[in-house]
């Protein structure tokens, strides 16, 4: 209570330098948490990706022939069986075409609109936490036997129907083919590509189409993980099956490059390219090359405030000391009391930085970073508020604002907690 | 046995060219309860012979010790405990802390102790407040008070924490007679009835000659 009082004296006292305090750590704290909350967009947990801690992706196959040439893309059935089912770690495993393709969807009779489609099999409605506003999933049956059923999103319902309700059953053509609607869910965020598709339809597994190299095609995977199980102790398993893959590619004078998958949710935001292993230290470095820069050259412009703050107090500092205040009990006591301030600026751009990302921020990043969302149908890619405002991104500006204090706060508290106490008191003060 | 015995105290400021000698070869001992004053002109030492007995600062030379223990390199640590429980400061400028209220004020030395609830101190507070007539101030800030007022929440704090030895560094120095009156009472009632030891530093001699003993200083040395 007694650090809240200080703060608002000082604002009473030394308005100019305890604004300029404020101002200064809401600043910093908007430029960090604007670059930590765009980053943080690719491995934030929301739905339908409530799970991606845990999600896996085994989405691509690169293959180089003896004679120097190469391809690369996605996997066809036969090669995602092989690499990664019945992996000892995986809880659930799904087949999905790798991209998401644009079709001309219509209800028949009406004009058609151009719509992004995803074929995925069963076990994708497992991993994903989708909300069904209406009906329910297609199952592994309607999947093996290729039945033209679709689950649509509420906006793709409300495209094509008008009011969106009581779909279920009501028949669309896709590319002029027919498909009934089995289900109805919440919309998907194009900025989770992996999830994302405005119309989902069973995915052709057996006789989906090989590519121009016998083992690529249009098929990826995802899949689940155990709690108790690594990425890496998965990676070993897929390694090891991609050497047994390969003795059996080397006889047709090919080899499997292995890249390191499967990929967790952030790698796979970083996987430009079917053929490359994803780097994902060098962006982390750069992330904390960028934090250190953000914090510590506000840092120390707003030591120079607090000093300026700790100087009208430093007779008060001395009368503290000639009462029996420990020079440690000193240094808290600053830190705390300049905490509060950090935190009062950490709140204000912690919210400045939401602002951005939810209503500026679209005009000067590119969020998808995606090459393969197609985004044909001109869907605005913010992050919604759900992806911004949680506890990772509370702690975080928590964390800088306890951090910022310290580095701004720390060397003039202690420095004044070492003043001789009878030098101190021969300051003047009331 | 002295509360206060000082034996061969030099204290010497130096800067890289100069050399200050503020006190040399003091020998003082001040007895349990005695009401001490303090007297030379300005820039004799007195202030810093009052610090170095407040343990604020330590001599260049010589012994200090206060209720019969040696105080020569004490922790900080060891030294602010024993500032907290055994002294309490009366300044001339009140030295209170002007975003505290007169409650918060007073009960500053108690905030470093352990061992007391937060009740039990706010008891003892405005019981030390009600006493010396400032039960209707308790939250007031120090600048809705006046000079004399501020003083006795000054009064107020040093006995607080139930010290025995209280000093005052020209504690009437700041205030009009009439105030300077009313404390100077007020530290008298406090040495006869509490019984505690009180050490001031004073320019007044019509207030220095109603003490027990007056201690002369010249040029950092004792003169009387």
């Amino acid at each position: 209570m007694n650090y809240i009082r200080q703060i608002l004296y000082d604002l009473k006292q030394q308005p100019l330098v305890t604004w300029i305090s404020l101002i200064g750590t809401a600043l910093a704290i908007f430029l960090i948490m604007a670059v930590f909350m765009v980053n943080r967009v690719n491995v934030v947990e929301v739905s339908p990706e409530s799970n991606r801690s845990r999600i896996l992706y085994g989405s691509y196959m690169d293959i180089y022939f003896d004679n120097g040439s190469s391809g690369s893309g996605g996997l066809t059935y036969e090669s995602a069986h092989e690499i990664y089912s019945n992996l000892k770690g995986i809880e659930i495993l799904s087949f999905i075409e790798t991209w998401n393709t644009t079709a001309e969807i219509n209800v028949p009779g009406q004009q058609s609109i151009d719509i992004e489609v995803k074929g995925v099999d069963a076990n994708f409605w497992k991993i994903y936490d989708f909300h069904f506003s209406q009906g329910v999933p297609f199952d592994s049956i309607a999947v093996d036997a290729g039945a033209h059923y679709a689950v649509i999103t509420e906006d793709t319902a409300v495209r094509l129907f008008g009011k969106g309700e009581n779909v279920v059953g009501r028949e669309i053509q896709i590319d002029m083919v027919p498909y009934i609607i089995t289900g109805v869910v919440n919309n998907a965020n194009p900025l989770m590509p992996n999830s994302y598709a405005r119309v989902y339809r069973p995915v052709k597994l057996k006789d989906s189409d090989p590519g121009w190299i016998a083992y690529l095609g249009e098929l990826g995977t995802v899949m689940l993980r155990h709690d108790n199980v690594t990425r890496d102790d998965i990676a070993k398993e897929v390694q090891a099956r991609y050497a047994a893959f390969n003795n059996r590619l080397q006889k047709e004078g090919m080899q499997a490059m292995y890249h390191g998958t499967p990929f967790d949710t952030e790698t796979k935001s970083l996987a430009f390219g079917s053929n490359t292993t994803p780097d994902i230290q060098t962006p982390r470095r750069q992330r904390l090359i960028t934090y250190i820069l953000l914090l510590l050259l506000p840092a120390i412009n707003l030591s120079s405030m607090t000093r300026s703050r700790m100087r009208h107090r430093v007779a008060e500092i001395g009368v503290r000391r000639a009462f029996g205040c420990r020079r440690s009990r000193i240094v808290w006591q600053l830190l705390c009391e300049n905490f509060f301030i950090t935190l009062a600026g950490g709140i204000v751009g912690l919210g400045l930085s939401m602002i951005f990302i939810l209503f500026i921020s679209n005009y000067f990043v590119n969020y998808t970073g995606d090459f393969f969302i197609d985004n044909f149908d001109q869907t605005v890619t913010t992050p919604t508020f759900e992806m911004l405002f949680n506890w990772d991104s509370f702690g975080f500006a928590l964390l800088l604002c306890f951090i910022l204090n310290l580095l701004s706060a720390g060397i003039p508290a202690w420095k004044a907690a070492r003043i001789n106490p009878a030098r101190a008191l021969n300051s003047r003060g009331k | 046995m002295p509360i206060i015995r000082l034996e061969g105290v030099d204290k010497v400021y130096r800067t890289a060219d100069i050399e200050t000698t503020a006190l040399e070869n003091v020998n003082l001992s001040i007895d349990k309860g005695e009401f001490v004053s303090i007297m030379g002109p300005s820039g004799c030492g007195k202030s810093t012979l009052l610090n170095i007995i407040g343990l604020l600062d330590t001599p260049t030379r010589g012994i200090v010790e206060l209720t019969g223990r040696s105080m020569n390199g004490l922790s900080d640590k060891a030294l602010s405990a024993f500032r907290n429980t055994n002294i309490g400061f009366v300044f001339q400028s009140f030295h209170l802390i002007p975003s505290l209220n007169v409650i918060d004020n007073v009960a500053l030395p108690l905030g470093y102790r352990k061992g007391e609830t937060s009740g039990e101190r706010r008891k003892r507070v405005t019981e030390v407040l009600e006493r010396l007539g400032l039960g209707h101030r308790m939250r007031h800030l120090p600048s809705q008070l006046s000079g004399g007022q501020c003083q006795r929440v000054a009064i107020a704090r040093a006995i607080v924490g139930d010290p025995a030895l209280i000093l005052a560094d020209e504690p009437t120095g700041n205030l009009d007679s009439h105030m300077g009156g009313e404390v100077m009472d007020l530290l008298h009632q406090l040495n006869r009835e509490d019984g505690r030891t009180i050490v001031m530093v004073t320019h007044n001699e019509e207030q220095a000659r109603q003490t027990d003993r007056i201690i002369r200083f010249f040029d950092g040395r004792q003169v009387e």
